[in-house]
């Protein structure tokens, strides 16, 4: 693609439908991905947020009502874990990784990482990866950084450096991008092509902005279930015919609790019921997919014919 | 006795109601009246500027015989105001009012005639002087009275694609994973809805900023090998208020289409000036919405005027799905499903049918291309083509027709 830095991440133009292909001839891929964090501010979890009520709940409750349908249904799913959530409940990861999921980072504190500088950044990258190789018996393969519910943008936040550290520190995958719904390679550097394959997301199929969103005490109608609803089975039903990627992320505190277990639980029914659906974890989707269509071969780059001009933003 | 002027008003007034009497019943408009309340509010949302709405309040008044003097309260009031102003003042009072009058010449006289609380009706002699009003109140906008549309036609739909992908979120300085969301638009988006319009055999029209030409070239050749109209969206989603660079802008951003097309763009989107516009050979616009079929605007000198294809937000998906649609906060977001939107669309569409009028669908790549809506876009097209005498040209295609059968007065040759 005509590459242009501060612009584009990717190539031009996404693969075609036809040339997807799953394992195994299956005909799509469907990723649930649960956010294992609690409400915080910018800066992270701290302490207070900790003891709120729906986080008690969460990390209590709602993550064994999750395991419970995941189970039932040979559901496996990629946790986003917070280094200080695996301090603080390794119990819990140990379930997660007992049951046969994934467990990723998700950051240090689940912080917004634009406001940190390059070596606050690192510094916490490497504690994170340390942590949760400690926790889980074996290093974190890929790096999510999804969204707050307060935040001003939906995508989750990235400092200019944070994919360049991703891909020094060896990670395998980043969790989340909004480019494209099938895996993407995101370049950092056009001339070495240095790159880390990125995850679908897209925050329409995020229970964050439609369960109690923005917050108690701030509106009313917070709670708009059945909208969630639609655009998870909608956009399922449209990937499987067209066997791309769908990607759900729940999270423990919110799907947990009472009507939003029964739309999960319609939810996975109703995908159910269709034959070849692939239910990778992140690490899985990531390595088949750099197995099968390697950057080398099916990143394909154009050098920029981008001019700058004066009166024009560069 | 003069309205507007309200102590004098008062003084005046107020000897009538208390010589005859407390007045107990409100005023009830008729249909007319509502509706015409209607038309002078709706014109005055739609002009910003104070003296023009003035005049043009004045003009409206005339008809129903209000008179139109310099007042010393606070100017200018709608009618609406000035009866207000009287349930207002006069505490308990309620008054039935009922304007009647007429324009001679410069001059109106009319009669305020309110009914008290016996029934009997207070007369009272209005006059003004409208001297001050001026003669092209109507000049901003000029409706086409009658359009028709070829033989068999009902309905005009434009299906139209700003094709913004990430400049937009460029421009407003968001960060980085805010522009794949735009990324999206140009690597996935363009392509699917140019497939699922072509599979039903509608040419779009996108509107396309300049800088898409080196982002994606691909998918803008690819555009007009389909046969889809490729229009201007500004060069990098902006309009500078520098006059020489504005004209910059609409240079290099008609030059980039027409290198990349072979032909240059005859269609905009944009606030750029009509001037400029009609110098670099556009003959239609499409962005406000005065009325519901094309109709003609004049800039502010009244020397230039174009084609309007108007637009609403209503028939805009980034409105429904776009988080943080217009900069606007985390806290004022109401992401909506596909089947709201199928709705509201739809029942556009039967409405528009029926009054025979004309419907312009905005659609981003970034936001429609996801699977979901193209799905529900699919779904609704299939119902639009099921009604007859439904024609979906492109925008080019229809503003050429409108300026062929119906021009403005000032440019019939």
């Amino acid at each position: 693609m005509p590459w242009k830095h501060g612009y584009t991440i990717t190539d031009e133009k996404s693969m075609d439908d036809e040339e997807v292909k799953w394992p195994e001839k299956q005909q799509c891929a469907v990723s649930i991905v649960v956010d294992y964090s609690v409400q915080s501010g910018p800066d992270g979890i701290g302490p207070e947020d900790v003891k709120k009520d729906m986080a008690e709940f969460g990390a209590r409750v709602g993550i064994w009502r999750l395991f419970g349908l995941f189970e039932k249904y040979s559901l496996r799913a990629t946790f986003a874990v917070p280094a200080i959530m695996a301090e603080l409940y390794p119990d819990n990861v140990r379930a997660m990784i007992k049951r046969g999921h994934e467990v990723a980072a998700h950051g240090y504190r689940h912080e917004d990482v634009s406001r940190l500088d390059i070596e606050e950044e690192k510094k916490r990258l490497d504690a994170t990866t340390q942590i949760l190789e400690e926790a889980c018996a074996k290093r974190p393969m890929g790096w999510f950084s999804l969204p707050r519910q307060q935040d001003r943008y939906p995508g989750g936040q990235l400092s200019l450096n944070t994919v360049d550290l991703l891909i020094d520190a060896g990670y395998e995958y980043m969790g989340n991008g909004m480019a494209d719904d099938i895996p993407h390679y995101w370049v950092t550097d056009f001339h070495s092509q240095r790159n880390i394959l990125t995850l679908p997301y897209y925050y329409h199929f995020n229970d964050l902005f439609f369960l109690m969103f923005p917050s108690p005490g701030m509106g009313s109608g917070l709670e708009n279930p059945m909208t969630l609803f639609q655009n998870w089975r909608q956009e399922f039903d449209a990937t499987y015919r067209k066997g791309r990627q769908f990607t759900m992320i729940v999270h423990p505190y919110l799907i947990g609790w009472g009507n939003r277990l029964e739309i999960l639980e319609n939810m996975i029914l109703h995908m159910k019921g269709f034959p070849a659906v692939w239910n990778p974890t992140g690490s899985e989707c990531a390595r088949y997919w750099k197995a099968k269509y390697p950057a080398s071969s099916y990143l394909k780059l154009k050098e920029s014919i981008w001019k700058d001009y004066p009166g024009s933003i560069s | 006795m003069v309205i507007g002027s309200r102590p004098i008003a008062q003084a005046a007034l107020s000897w009538h109601l208390l010589a005859k009497g407390m007045l107990k019943r409100l005023w009830v408009p008729t249909l007319e009246e509502r509706y015409h309340r209607q038309v002078i509010r709706r014109r005055r949302q739609l002009i910003g500027d104070r003296v023009r709405t003035q005049n043009r309040i004045k003009a409206e008044l005339r008809f129903y015989g209000i008179q139109i003097v310099e007042p010393r309260g606070p100017w200018p009031p709608t009618r609406f105001e000035v009866i207000r102003d009287y349930v207002k003042d006069y505490t308990g009072v309620r008054a039935k009012i009922r304007v009647c009058g007429f324009f001679k010449g410069k001059t109106i006289q009319g009669e305020l005639i309110m009914k008290n609380e016996s029934g009997i009706n207070v007369r009272d002699k209005v006059s003004a002087d409208t001297s001050g009003a001026t003669d092209n109140i109507y000049s901003k906008y000029f409706l086409i009275e009658n359009l028709q549309y070829p033989e068999g036609v009902r309905l005009a739909v434009n299906f139209t694609i700003d094709y913004d992908a990430q400049l937009n979120r460029r421009l407003k300085k968001e960060p980085a994973m805010e522009l794949t969301q735009g990324e999206f638009g140009g690597r996935v988006g363009i392509w699917r809805l140019m497939e699922l319009f072509d599979k039903y055999d509608i040419k779009l029209t996108l509107f396309t900023p300049g800088r898409i030409c080196e982002l994606y070239p691909e998918s803008i050749k690819q555009a007009i090998e389909r046969g889809h109209e490729v229009a201007n969206h500004m060069w990098e989603h902006r309009v500078p208020s520098d006059f020489e660079l504005e004209k910059d802008h609409l240079r290099k951003a008609t030059e980039a289409i027409n290198s990349l097309c072979g032909k240059k763009p005859v269609g905009t989107r944009s606030g750029h000036k009509l001037s400029l516009l009609k110098k670099e050979g556009y003959i239609y616009t499409s962005s406000i919405v005065a009325d519901d079929i094309p109709y003609y605007i004049v800039d502010d000198e009244g020397q230039n005027c174009m084609l309007n294809l108007p637009v609403y937000y209503v028939l805009d998906d980034a409105m429904y799905f776009h988080f943080g649609w217009f900069g606007s906060g985390n806290a004022g977001q109401r992401l909506a499903d596909p089947g709201k939107v199928y709705d509201i669309w739809f029942s556009a569409f039967r409405q528009f049918y029926k009054m025979e009028r004309y419907m312009n669908i905005v659609l981003h790549p970034f936001v429609s291309g996801h699977s979901l809506r193209i799905a529900m876009l699919e779904r609704l097209i299939v119902e639009m083509k099921h009604m007859p005498g439904v024609w979906f040209p492109t925008c080019e295609e229809l503003a050429r027709y409108c300026i062929d059968r119906f021009p403005h007065p000032a440019e019939v040759k």
